[in-house]
């Protein structure tokens, strides 16, 4: 490890403001506050370069990081490095009594659920419903063999929007990308690629509040891209449900409720549920 | 290689799967990203959990980002993560109180959920609360901790303790407000 690293490493430790005055550094400031000494920072650093080690590599040993160190110590044992303070034990046990407890309270939240009436708010259900599409514009084949073709600026610009959660960016950028790649362009002409981008458009837009915009997109991808249909309904749906038009949202989730072959018809069923 | 800069390293691990750049990044930014965990996660363990995920995630998608800030990057690729495992957790903890609980305990829905733009803000509105009301909220709804274990962690009596999370939860829901409108302006 670097001497730079080590030392901002060593500063976070021992609880020293990070010299970094950004959100990350706050955040990160903020956070040791909730260890309770330099002990447990360090002992936490180490636990997480064993695990790092151990699930991606590449961290180097006998350089001064803890991997080294920790490894001497417990003379190679990484169990016994996970569990070796009875605080540990003791946190492990509280959390599998947390999980058995979350368990209980799940299964009775679920009863709840089902026999009680709903007076959610749609925009409230939506809130609760909405989460973003995975995004397959930057997803990486490990090996690269199959990686997508290189990706133009705007569409890069508009997946980082995206991933950051940023909608209304994500929208803007999408909308400027198919402007300037307007149908019959060149890249536009592989239909899966303007499919893609239309999904994705589409949830932006849904996410940066312009349900009603979205619309006629998921429409545009329900009558044209039969890859796709499954998941635009579900975001077509969702998008009713935003724009206040609830007995067409209630009818949209019943088709993709009754379609036992999309991934979609569990979550459908659910929202569905919380109409009642 | 320890000299070179944070897109260097990207490269190199993007163009010759070089695991070894993927380390350095992580010996730089590993603390603060198990900082942020922990700072919105409040949990040890899971903030631990977190945090590789995030790195899992480096891997995966690092390589098809127009990334100009590797460290803004990883920042909100971090804190986007630690926001969807916050909201499952408040999520699962709002359903088990509302069923089990037969007190004065109010509910975060008796609004509306919590949205992603205020789990953003929950952090620094939980800075905001008075101590014990923080702690109690903390305990409950990050840690997953009862209302019982809440009073033994804490040593106050189970009253207060509900007292503490009833005012804890509408003293947040005031800040998360108050902060969204200050940066909508």
């Amino acid at each position: 490890m670097s001497n730079q690293n080590r030392k901002d490493r060593e500063r976070w430790i021992r609880g020293e403001p990070s010299p970094e005055k950004d959100d990350f550094g706050r955040s990160a400031d903020r956070g040791r506050e909730e260890l309770s000494s330099a002990a447990e920072a360090r002992e936490l650093m180490q636990e997480l370069d064993l695990a790092f080690t151990r699930k991606i590599g590449g961290l180097e040993k006998g350089e001064g990081n803890s991997v080294g160190s920790v490894g001497g110590a417990d003379a190679g044992s990484t169990e016994g490095s996970k569990s070796n303070g009875q605080g540990t034990t003791v946190r492990r046990l509280s959390r599998l009594y947390a999980v058995a407890a979350a368990i209980l309270l799940l299964v009775a939240a679920g009863s709840w659920w089902i026999s009680t009436q709903q007076t959610m708010s749609n925009e409230a259900l939506f809130v609760e419903t909405f989460t973003p599409y995975p995004n397959e514009l930057s997803s990486r084949a490990m090996g690269g063999e199959d990686a997508p073709a290189p990706l133009s600026e705007k569409l890069a610009a508009a997946s980082l929007a995206y991933d950051r959660r940023d909608y209304a960016a994500a929208a803007t950028a999408f909308a400027d990308y198919r402007s300037l790649a307007p149908a019959g362009s060149a890249e536009l002409a592989e239909v899966s690629a303007a499919t893609t981008t239309d999904l994705y458009y589409g949830i932006s837009l849904l996410g940066a509040n312009k349900a009603r915009e979205a619309i006629p997109v998921f429409d545009r991808l329900i009558a044209g891209a039969p890859g796709y249909r499954d998941t635009a309904s579900w975001y077509r749906a969702l998008a009713l449900l935003r724009d206040e038009q609830t007995e067409a949202a209630r009818q949209a989730l019943n088709d993709i409720a009754n379609l036992p072959s999309s991934p979609f018809a569990p979550r459908a069923n659910k929202l569905l549920k919380a109409f009642q | 290689m320890q000299s070179a800069t944070d897109l260097e390293l990207v490269a190199a691990f993007c163009e010759q799967d070089e695991r070894r750049a993927l380390g350095i990044l992580y010996q730089r930014y590993g603390h603060l990203v198990v900082g942020l965990c922990l700072d919105y996660l409040k949990d040890r363990e899971a903030a631990k959990d977190a945090t590789m995920d995030v790195f899992e995630k480096v891997t995966l998608k690092v390589c098809n980002q127009p990334i100009e800030t590797f460290r803004a990057w990883l920042f909100y690729t971090s804190r986007n993560h630690c926001i969807d495992l916050l909201r499952k957790k408040i999520r699962e903890r709002e359903r088990g109180s509302e069923i089990s609980s037969d007190t004065i305990v109010e509910s975060f829905d008796v609004e509306r959920p919590l949205s992603e733009e205020r789990l953003t803000m929950l952090p620094d509105a939980l800075a905001k609360l008075p101590a014990e009301q923080a702690r109690c909220v903390k305990l409950f709804y990050l840690v997953g901790k009862s209302y019982n274990e809440v009073a033994e962690a804490t040593g106050y009596d189970l009253k207060k303790v509900k007292s503490y999370l009833q005012n804890g939860r509408r003293n947040l829901r005031i800040h998360l407000e108050k902060m969204a409108h200050e940066q909508s302006e």
